[in-house]
């Protein structure tokens, strides 16, 4: 905000956690979701937006009950500084993985659709850079710079989807609710994995103007990207069909080949689309960047937090380098959302929260 | 450093040689034509490739003469005969602006071909979903190497054929790449607008039915309008009936209907209410049109003709196909999905077998200038 | 380390400068004297060899016995008001005065001061250094034979310009006035929109050797006292030689010296002073200079021109949208077109790539030399313009445009569309209101021409990313530079109303973050007079922007 401190105020805070999650869950959810239950598939979104809807509430109700502390200083201060170390750098770990691999897979797209001959080390290489330049300017910058990104991003990403709808053949989600349940709730429990950047509110108390209303923030984020991305699930299903959509690794990407924007002077959109993806994935990657150094600065009580963005932006690239094609990346993809994930939005929230209640430790939340 | 020698993919625009049309048939050896080493089984494919004379065609003065080029070559696998092509021509291909795909009727008579031909446009990032796709009773080469009048281009010629099918009327039923696909991998069949050749120009018209990925035959212009009407897009069709020694036109501005299904004894009928509006576009001169009795009779005689329409496309369809192009079986998932699924692995005898119960009613709402 | 760096450097600095007569600062330190020769002495010496350097010692009383002297640089000042309200009332007048001059040589001095000069501004000093300044004014200094103290008349009168219509920002509806080179010209031009005592006008001086006369102008209560003491805190940090324009104070006052990004305003325009005034912002006046600064400045500031609040708020808003297409166009179309063409022609529509291929089959140069090639041709058409007089420079500029593009694409060396491409470039570049954020923008331009041609869509991304960044991350004073589109959430989205469309004038209530958080309302207007209609309106733009 306009003040001395770099703090963000609370709207950033929501802006920054809808650009992060839709990165995520643009390019995953029509596939994922279809190969679970055809052309149910938005209904598995709506379940598991409401799923993570508790994984948020969880979350911010440790960080909330901590409004100075990062996830590094309050599990240390909750379950003794050993077992918060571990934690902490078992959260920078894992998201070190998730960064590298979510690169990995933004290059491969990148490569096939924009620039198939460059190697992909360069494109890596050059959004890590740029990445890192935009984390050492902090926290506020980036908010800041989220707020313009986000209208970049959704007004042309509305306004084609508006002209999409005409082309959609709504017929093609019918039959509705012919999954079995047990499917519909496996798919809902693997697709909520898809909001863990949820989990990135556990380190962002101190940053922020207002810890107190974090709740809020958790609510409207995860409810505006459920909303929009079960749009964009009923519009690719209306327009590829759930086979089709099964089929493509990208269906967004299709989706975007086959609309035709009457007048519009720019032919080929899946090439536009591919825009909105390198700005998500970049806001993505520098937040977890970011809040990788952040975890480190903490633990080591390093004075500065600058100076740790640059020695990792070489770790990062070898690790998104190790896997040979696209197919392991998504194998390994799979394996880290299966286990890793749930780690840090479910048991750990709930155990320090749990822990934290009954030692009385933190600021209890004065209920309105 | 790197800025320098970092632009893999920089390639200057005129070096590109855009391939505006693809024509793809499979190889048989002609004897008078080829050389006798191609007979072998290593080549499979004959491609045609049409390729503009780029300054020709923008009105400047070119190098050559032609407006384009039509180049042919032959492999095993699609990939390797355009890059052969590479090997000939001076600049790199690219199918960015691929505006029409042929498919010759030999190709699609190979269903394994076929299938090859399919996954490398899914694979190759170049093609876009939405390329016209025709077919041809013939070898698709030639279409890539005539020389319409009007449009030289063969490739936009044929996109701009598909454009103004979109327009007033409807003569037969678009196929995109995509489409094609969706189809295909859905229900297994689809249909493909057929091209036709003439001197100095082409024709599409009538379509070709692939069933399981192989051709099973060829529909005409009547029997695809039937198909039309039944499926629920775009309608606009152009209807002839004979009506009191002459002819009159109808034009269909919009429709609708409804497709219901019964169970009668274990025996499945589907019934297709249509309602269409349009205008009357020709009638008979010195006579007038404006008598609600007259109106009705003259729209009994086009519902006449579009029944007979319809029966005969059903019919060709149920006892020479047996092919559910009209996508009736979805339909019926999406309406009774328990009914559905008690057929659905039997859907080809099912179709084959089904009654249909047409009920059309035509309106006239406008009819011109003159009475 | 750095104790011996500021030793020696202490010794070096002050070196130069001190000298018997001057100390580090380059006052003058001789003290006056009662004696008029040792003073007379003194000046002679300090203005040895200026031959603009006037002096005249004359006798006064009746007996003549009372020595004065007046000393003042030729052309600098009012000769009239020398002549007729100093000398001819000294000389003549007071030698009417019936009591005799040796009665009250007491208190002469006072007498003289406060009876014998008519002109209006008169003030007494008692040092050299101011004396010598107030000649090097253009103020006329009086000594006075037994006193050693010294009479400033104020006479200014140099030659200068007057107020003129200002030569770069143009209006078509809206005054006329610029300002001029004179301090005093422009405080009154903006005195006279705003009349109200919480004006002020702060002065001090700046410049070792051109102390330079600088006002800061604000209004007491509106102003935020933050933004004002760090304003004068910056003021106060350095110390140069000489000041010659505006442009110097900005650059050393500013946030960030190393973008390319201008973040302090200037101006020629007193109704936009006047109005920056009013919002809350310190106009900073320097002598010798038409150009005022306006600080603190966001991005938005320069894409407002004078005129767009006296004109309709419809038309204004559009032209507001089209100024913030110019600014993308300007930095980004060259680098766009290099990008689709080179890395991805199946963006563009088929006729237009086989109309770009066919016109490119011809030219030698790959596209990005072609580009760059162009782009570096118009600059220097822009520069020769610039320095070419009058009508000649502006006939050039458009015939060399024209007919050095016709010619090159005639001879093959570039083609047609890379012309039109960096002519919509340099077309959008002068539609942005204020010149010196044009000149950012056409840095920031080459940067993504060379990240497109290196990454194709991927590396225009990348630039334009990169700049974005270093957008968002400027402050000018403390304020973030991309308000109000940042932290919008502040001034309760106020701002807004002004930036990508303006909105009408009656809805623009309150003042912009530049001002003080309570005094922030600027706007009533009687609801009982307004329409209903009206009314709702306003509500309902106040719902959708106060979240």
């Amino acid at each position: 905000m306009f003040s001395k401190n770099d703090k963000a105020s609370i709207r950033q805070v929501e802006i920054l956690l809808i650009l992060d999650l839709f990165s995520t869950s643009v390019l995953f959810f029509p596939r994922s979701a279809a190969e679970f239950a055809n052309q149910d598939a938005w209904i598995i979104v709506i379940l598991s937006t409401l799923l993570a809807f508790v994984y948020g509430y969880l979350v911010t109700e440790i960080a909330m009950r901590f409004p100075g502390d990062t996830f590094v200083e309050f599990s240390s201060k909750i379950l003794s500084k050993p077992i918060g170390i571990i934690l902490s750098s078992l959260l920078a770990i894992k998201l070190c993985f998730s960064i590298s691999l979510e690169l990995r897979v933004f290059g491969e797209l990148t490569k096939q659709v924009l620039l198939p001959r460059t190697p992909i080390e360069i494109i890596i290489a050059s959004m890590l850079l740029i990445c890192s330049y935009m984390v050492r300017k902090g926290y506020e910058c980036r908010a800041r710079l989220g707020e313009i990104l986000i209208f970049i991003m959704f007004i042309p990403l509305i306004i084609i989807l508006i002209f999409v709808i005409p082309d959609t053949d709504f017929s093609n989600l019918m039959p509705v609710f012919t999954t079995p349940i047990p499917k519909m709730l496996e798919g809902m429990y693997f697709m909520a994995f898809t909001y863990t950047p949820v989990e990135l509110l556990l380190m962002v108390a101190p940053l922020v103007n207002n810890p107190k209303k974090l709740r809020r923030v958790s609510f409207t984020a995860i409810g505006a990207v459920g909303v929009m991305s079960t749009i964009l699930v009923i519009i690719t299903i209306g327009v590829l069909g759930s086979i089709g959509t099964k089929q493509q690794i990208w269906p967004v990407m299709t989706l975007m080949q086959v609309i035709e924007i009457p007048g519009a002077f720019i032919e080929r959109q899946d090439a536009l689309m591919m825009i909105f993806w390198i700005l998500s994935v970049f806001s993505f990657i520098s937040a977890g960047l970011y809040f990788i150094s952040l975890i480190i600065t903490r633990l080591i009580k390093a004075r500065e937090q600058r100076f740790l963005v640059l020695p990792l932006v070489p770790v990062l690239y070898f690790i998104s380098l190790i896997p040979n094609n696209i197919v392991e990346t998504l194998e390994w993809t799979k394996l880290i959302r299966n286990y890793f994930r749930i780690l840090f939005i479910l048991p750990i929230p709930l155990i320090l929260l749990i822990i934290a209640r009954v030692r009385k430790l933190g600021e209890p939340i004065e209920k309105k | 450093m790197t800025i320098l020698t970092g632009c893999w993919d920089r390639m200057s625009i005129d070096r590109r040689a855009f391939v505006l049309a693809i024509g793809i048939d499979k190889f048989i050896f002609d004897e008078e034509k080829d050389d006798p080493n191609l007979n072998t089984h290593w080549t499979k494919f004959r491609v045609a490739f049409s390729i503009p004379n780029l300054p020709k065609l923008v009105g400047q003065q070119g190098v050559t003469e032609e407006p384009r080029y039509a180049k042919v070559s032959t492999g095993p696998t699609f990939s390797n005969t355009y890059k052969g092509l590479e090997g000939r021509i001076n600049k790199t291909i690219y199918f960015g602006h691929t505006k029409a795909i042929v498919l010759g009727d030999e190709l699609l008579k190979d269903k394994a071909l076929f299938k090859e031909v399919l996954d490398i446009f899914l694979r190759n990032s170049e093609f876009s979903r939405s390329i016209p796709i025709v077919a041809i009773d013939g070898a698709a080469e030639d279409v890539v190497k005539v020389h319409p009048d009007m449009q030289p281009m063969i490739g936009m010629h044929i996109t701009q054929l598909f454009e103004n099918n979109q327009g007033e009327t409807i003569r037969f039923e678009e196929k995109t790449l995509g489409e094609l696909i969706k189809s295909l991998q859905e229900d297994k069949m689809a249909i493909i607008p057929q091209i036709h050749l003439g001197e100095k120009d082409i024709k599409i018209a009538g379509a070709a039915i692939i069933k399981d990925y192989e051709l099973a035959g060829w529909l005409d212009d009547r029997q695809i309008k039937g198909i039309l009407w039944i499926k629920k897009k775009n309608r606009r069709l152009e209807v002839s009936a004979p009506y009191k020694d002459f002819h009159v036109a109808y034009h269909v501005s919009s429709a609708k209907s409804k497709i219901r299904f019964n169970e009668d004894n274990g025996k499945l009928s589907c019934n297709i209410i249509i309602e269409a509006e349009g205008n009357l576009d020709e009638y008979i001169l010195d006579e007038s049109a404006l008598d609600n009795k007259e109106i009705k009779k003259i729209e009994m005689a086009f519902e006449k003709v579009i029944k007979e329409e319809i029966r005969n496309s059903l019919r060709v369809l149920q006892e020479e196909y047996k092919a559910d192009v009209i996508e009736i079986g979805k339909e019926l998932e999406r309406q009774d999905y328990k009914r559905w699924n008690k057929v659905k692995d039997n859907w080809e005898e099912e179709f084959q077998e089904m009654d249909f119960i047409i009920d059309i009613h035509v309106k006239i709402r406008r009819i011109g200038q003159a009475k | 380390m750095s104790k011996i760096k500021k030793w020696f450097g202490n010794k070096l600095y002050n070196k130069k400068r001190e000298d018997v007569f001057h100390d580090a600062e380059n006052k003058i330190t001789i003290p006056l004297s009662k004696n008029l020769n040792e003073n007379i002495e003194n000046l002679e010496m300090l203005f040895k060899d200026c031959g603009d350097f006037v002096r005249r010692k004359f006798p006064i009383g009746k007996n003549k016995n009372v020595n004065m002297f007046i000393a003042y640089i030729d052309l600098m000042t009012d000769r009239q008001i020398i002549e007729g309200s100093l000398l001819e009332q000294l000389m003549i007048q007071v030698r009417q005065v019936p009591p005799s001059i040796d009665e009250i040589k007491t208190s002469l001095f006072d007498f003289i001061r406060d009876g014998g000069i008519t002109t209006a501004d008169i003030k007494e000093e008692d040092t050299l250094d101011a004396a010598a300044l107030a000649i090097l004014s253009g103020d006329t200094a009086l000594f006075i034979d037994g006193y050693a103290k010294v009479i400033i008349v104020a006479t200014k009168g140099w030659p200068g310009r007057g107020v003129q219509e200002p030569d770069s920002e143009i209006v078509i509806r809206g005054p006329k006035e610029g300002f001029s080179e004179a301090l005093r010209i422009n405080t009154v031009l903006i005195r006279r929109r705003i009349r109200d005592t919480k004006l002020k006008v702060k002065q001090l001086q700046i410049g070792i050797r051109s102390r330079t006369d600088i006002a800061l102008m604000y209004i007491e209560d509106i102003v935020r006292p933050d933004i004002l003491k760090d304003l004068e805190e910056r003021l106060n940090r350095f110390e140069i030689d000489g000041i010659l324009d505006s442009g110097y104070i900005e650059h050393l006052i500013e946030d960030d010296w190393k973008t390319p990004f201008p973040q302090i305003q200037s101006t020629q325009r007193p109704d936009k002073a006047a109005a920056a005034i009013l919002e809350g912002r310190i106009v900073i006046i320097v002598d010798t200079t038409p150009f005022v600064l306006l600080v603190p400045s966001t991005l938005n500031s320069f894409f407002q021109s004078a005129e767009d609040y006296y004109q309709r708020w419809t038309i204004m808003s559009f032209t507001r949208v089209i100024r913030y297409i110019a600014a993308f166009f300007a930095a980004a179309i060259p680098g766009f077109y290099l990008a689709l063409t080179d890395y991805h022609p199946s963006m563009i529509p088929t006729p237009l790539t086989m109309a770009i291929a066919a016109s490119r089959e011809v030219v030698p140069f790959p596209s990005v030399v072609e580009v760059v090639l162009m782009e570096l041709a118009f600059e220097l058409l822009r520069e020769a313009g610039t320095r070419l007089p009058g009508p000649i420079g502006s006939t050039i500029g458009i015939v060399g445009g024209i007919i050095i593009g016709q010619a090159a694409v005639e001879a093959k060396i570039v083609s047609p569309v890379v012309v039109i491409i960096v002519a919509v470039t340099a077309i959008s570049s002068f539609a942005i209101p204020d010149n010196s954020l044009t000149v950012g923008l056409r840095l920031v331009k080459y940067l993504i021409i060379i990240s497109s041609a290196t990454l194709g869509l991927y590396g225009f991304l990348l630039g334009s990313l990169i700049v974005l960044i270093h957008l968002v991350s400027l402050k000018s004073f403390n304020i973030p530079y991309m308000s109000p589109y940042v932290s919008s959430g502040i001034n309760e989205y106020e701002d807004l109303k002004d930036s990508i469309f303006r909105l009408p004038i009656f809805m623009m209530r309150r003042r912009p973050i530049f001002a003080r958080p309570n005094e922030r309302i600027r706007l009533r207007i009687d609801k009982k007079r307004m329409s209903r209609r009206a009314l709702c309106f306003l509500k309902m733009i106040r719902l959708l922007l106060d979240k």
